[in-house]
């Protein structure tokens, strides 16, 4: 499946320290290639998941010190 | 194992598609004997509160005017089917909120997947919102209380992004958003449905059980990604006037694909 990718850094609503890379939205388009804007990134499940493992380490910090608490 | 033997009962079907029972139970008779083998470590018990008070949620809200109840909403619609309404409302101020949400580590109690899962809520919006009476309605299963969740599975109205209802994901702060062709109307209630399959991979959003579509991404159903009960209101960029919704109840199950040790 196709996915449009839209990253932190090109929305409006970054928390503070919030990784630029870090997927803020994702629109599932099954096999179609149209992307909702010209901030969004087409990538295929396979490199969703490999483009959020890349940058994993760096959201866990930012949830750690963000998470909501109780 | 406790059996029922009813005379016809195998031969009646049963669609058992929407109301949770157990896999399997497709004709009266084996729908009967689950019921009547509940086994715990299989399903939880199912999660049903209608606001009656006896449920305890977590209240917040910030902003003049701002307001999240359960057990008192609008006497109006307290009333006939409807015993027990809750009610989140934003006053006119920038930036208000209201939630209602589960409170504790009951907050991030549900992680979907191994076993599917059901939720559904009764929701009556009261107003469109407009330019300038402007908010975002969020219900389902969330994590936070004045903006958008970081782990969750639930329904929004937000009508600067679509005059339609929109069926969410959240997952470590990213939202697959599944834009309904189901437009939010006023007055009436609605009740909002989904389903996660048991793999945990796929969840079927419905409108008065009517599919909207599904979402494959950004479920929340690895350890860590817990989310609870939670209706939440938040003003947008404008709003002068006071703007509420009333939720009837709250249902939630799941079942598990092996027996919880």
């Amino acid at each position: 499946m196709n996915l449009a990718v839209l990253k932190y850094m090109y929305t409006s609503y970054q928390p503070e320290g919030m990784p630029d890379e870090w997927p803020a939205e994702v629109r599932e388009l099954g096999s179609g290639t149209t992307l909702p804007g010209q901030d969004w990134v087409l990538m295929t499940n396979e490199e969703y998941e490999a483009h959020r493992g890349e940058y994993q380490e760096d959201y866990d910090t930012w949830w750690e010190a963000n998470r909501p608490q109780d | 194992m406790r059996s029922f033997k009813g005379p016809v009962a195998k031969t009646i079907p049963f669609d058992n598609s929407s109301n949770g029972f157990p896999v399997g139970a497709t004709n009266v008779q084996t729908a009967i004997e689950s019921v009547l083998n509940f086994d715990p470590l299989l399903n939880t018990s199912p999660i049903f509160d209608d606001f009656d008070g006896r449920m305890a949620w977590s209240v917040s809200s910030s902003g003049t005017g701002s307001a999240a109840s359960v057990g008192g909403g609008n006497a109006a619609l307290a009333s006939g089917s409807h015993i027990g309404v809750a009610r989140v409302a934003v006053g006119g101020v920038l930036s208000a909120s209201a939630c209602l949400s589960w409170s504790g580590t009951l907050s991030t109690a549900i992680v979907v997947g191994e076993g599917g899962a059901e939720c559904r809520i009764l929701v009556r919006i009261q107003d469109l919102a407009t330019v300038a009476d402007d908010y975002v309605f969020r219900a389902g299963l969330g994590t936070t209380t004045n903006a958008d969740h970081a782990n969750g599975i639930y329904f929004e109205y937000s009508r600067a992004d679509s005059v339609n209802w929109r069926c969410k994901t959240a997952s470590q702060s990213t939202r697959t958003v599944l834009t309904t062709s189901t437009a939010v109307v006023t007055d009436v209630w609605l009740e909002l449905k989904w389903v996660v399959n048991s793999a945990g991979d796929s969840v079927e959003f419905f409108i008065d059980d009517v599919s909207q579509g599904t979402i494959t991404t950004n479920i929340p159903s690895v350890t860590g990604q817990g989310c609870g009960g939670n209706f939440q209101i938040t003003a947008g960029a404008l709003i002068a006037n006071t703007r509420e919704v009333f939720i009837d109840f709250f249902y939630f199950t799941k079942s598990y694909t092996s027996r919880q040790p």
